[in-house]
């Protein structure tokens, strides 16, 4: 490289330290770049999934000598009642707050885009993103003081007030509601960031392309269905997946708020792998529920990875 | 896609209705829905958070009396600044070591082919995607077993963990909308590689490394699981965490719980006001390829 000799070689840089030293850099470019990276990844990441897939091969408690029993904590959750119970629950409450997230941010999506001036739609944007950027357990606390029971309740309050309701009702210790109310306030935190995808997918649209097809006649819906939808494809895929893998595994909207009651209503996998491994201090078992959990995240990130990705990168 | 497969239709009842669905009336009438939604709650917390300990039981829409009680008693009386400042101290020391890793490590994978590249890449991302609730058990053993339990430390950890992967692939995104061929000049006119890096790439990308670090902030600290699992005390949890240790009592004191909530509310709004561009692109770009 042409910094290191100094024209007519007199003196080359290699012989001073900093001469040295981007010497080295230069040389092992890749090392330098990304090697901490990768080391921290390795130390913080890759060991301890590791021991979280070797811990769930034992048969541990409290102050007992952990046992190697590989099938023990298997067979204890695929034989439990009360695990099919949390994994339905952790099921209707991902893909819940999907659907709900996914339609309405959608919605606001193509309304933005309808709007022509451009600090109007900025105004929206940022409004709409306070919702995402909140602390989640400040977002769960604040909805549960909403939804408490009793006439001091904000959502009882507004009900009462429009005699929609002739007495308050205990939104989150209601046995049928809680679940489906933890899952519209996680679908609220999830909404922006399915808007902000979208809205990325309409502007990228050109817009000659509907200009075609008005001249030509085509309906708005037809429009939409034609050229709109289409376009959108793979940044609805996007959002499709990685909404619902964050819902799958979410923890911090249903614990500060109910705690997975009322009962085990509200209980998910991540509330599970939380008790039975922090609570109880059961680490083999927890592991297991985390390593079932995993499992089935993993056959959907591989989804993400190998096709969705593939598809937008054509 | 040819426009001439589109059955030519005349203007229509069902257009009409499309022109109304699209007319400003009903497209402003949807937003505001929108923002009322989030706008309500937030509010409905500050009126909280003003009112006295009692006043929040009289069922009326806005406090009787103003007071800015339930902040004193938070933040002086029960030490809850402290959380506040453990926030300032987490989340701007993790942004800094995620910046200083992810920056380059995005640059390495943007423009060098190596051995197992595609391998590499694909377990950051995988580690992007891999529930974090999955670890959270081997996290506390490994923290306690460091003694990083309940330590300031040990939750920077746990966060550089949470989002490193993801701002390394942001940044590798982002890397590559800038073309390669200014690197290549760069080498020809003499830079090292290193140089090229610093002193022509580096200067251009300030806008993905502006996201990344407000992105990481925001991040962190909102964050509450791990921080949560590794901090059980005030001397070292987050204002993001602080806020649940109202809910432990039998009666919630809803008027101090909502002035902490405040408190921690505020920053992140601000970010957002002064900050909205970059998160978007921020968020676009951690979701999708390019």
């Amino acid at each position: 490289m042409s910094t290191e000799t100094h024209v007519g070689g007199l003196r080359t840089d290699t012989d001073t330290v900093r001469g040295r030293i981007s010497r080295f850099v230069n040389d092992h470019i890749l090392l330098v770049l990304l090697g901490p990276g990768l080391l921290v990844i390795a130390a913080i990441f890759v060991y301890p999934v590791v021991w979280m897939f070797y811990q769930s091969l034992f048969l541990t408690a409290p102050g007992l000598q952990p046992r190697f029993a590989p099938l023990y904590n298997y067979t204890k959750m695929f034989t439990s009642p009360r695990f099919w119970d949390f994994f339905s629950n952790t099921v209707y409450y991902s893909f819940g707050s999907l659907l709900v997230s996914f339609t309405t941010g959608m919605v606001l999506a193509l309304a933005i885009n309808h709007v022509r001036k451009k600090w109007l739609r900025n105004s929206y944007a940022t409004i709409i993103l306070f919702s995402w950027a909140l602390p989640i357990a400040v977002v769960a606390l604040m909805w549960k003081w909403i939804l408490v029971g009793g006439p001091y309740g904000l959502l009882n309050m507004i009900l009462l007030d429009l005699g929609l309701i002739d007495e308050s009702i205990a939104w989150l210790s209601n046995k049928r509601l809680a679940l489906p109310i933890v899952t519209l306030v996680d679908a609220w935190l999830r909404m922006p960031f399915a808007m902000v995808v979208f809205l990325a997918g309409l502007q990228a649209i050109p817009q000659h392309m509907y200009d075609a097809a008005r001249v030509d006649g085509a309906t708005t819906f037809q429009q939409f269905r034609h050229i709109t939808l289409p376009y959108l494809r793979p940044y609805m895929a996007i959002v499709g997946l990685i909404s619902w893998m964050f819902a799958f595994r979410a923890f911090a909207i249903i614990f500060p708020m109910t705690h997975g009651g009322p009962g085990v209503r509200t209980t998910t996998l991540a509330i599970m792998i939380y008790r039975e491994g922090m609570v109880k201090l059961d680490f083999g078992y927890g592991s297991a529920i985390a390593a079932f959990l995993v499992m089935v995240t993993v056959v959907l990130a591989t989804f993400y990875v190998t096709v969705v990705l593939k598809r937008i990168e054509e | 896609m040819s426009a001439d497969s589109y059955e030519r239709i005349p203007y229509s009842t069902r257009q009409r209705f499309w022109d109304f669905v699209e007319s400003p009336l009903i497209v402003h009438a949807v937003l505001l829905m929108g923002v009322v939604t989030i706008l309500v709650p937030i509010t409905w917390e500050f009126l909280t958070s003003i009112n006295s300990a009692q006043g929040v039981f009289n069922a009326s829409y806005f406090p009787d009396t103003v007071t800015f009680n339930a902040y004193r008693e938070v933040l002086i009386r029960e030490g809850y600044w402290k959380a506040v400042r453990n926030s300032l101290i987490i989340s701007t020391t993790t942004t800094l070591i995620v910046m200083v890793l992810a920056v380059p490590a995005g640059y390495a994978f943007s423009r060098f082919r190596f051995p197992f590249d595609n391998v590499i890449f694909i377990g950051v991302i995988f580690s992007r995607l891999f529930p974090p609730i999955g670890i959270i058990i081997p996290y506390y053993q490994g923290l306690s077993a460091l003694g990083l339990l309940n330590t300031i430390p040990g939750i920077i950890l746990a966060e550089v963990y949470l989002w490193l992967p993801l701002m390394i692939y942001i940044m590798r995104n982002f890397f590559i909308s800038i073309p390669e061929e200014l690197d290549e000049s760069a080498l020809v006119d003499g830079c090292t590689k290193f140089q090229a890096f610093t002193k022509v790439v580096l200067p251009l990308s300030k806008p993905g490394v502006a996201a990344v670090g407000i992105l990481t902030f925001l991040y962190s600290w909102r964050e509450f699981l791990f921080a949560f699992m590794a901090s059980q005390d005030l001397a070292s949890r987050p204002i993001s965490v602080a806020v649940y240790s109202f809910v432990g009592e039998v009666n919630i004191n809803w008027a101090q719980l909502a002035a902490a909530s405040v408190v921690a509310i505020l920053p992140t709004i601000f970010v957002v006001l002064f900050f909205q561009q970059y998160i978007v692109s921020g968020l676009t770009s951690g979701a999708l390829k390019e």
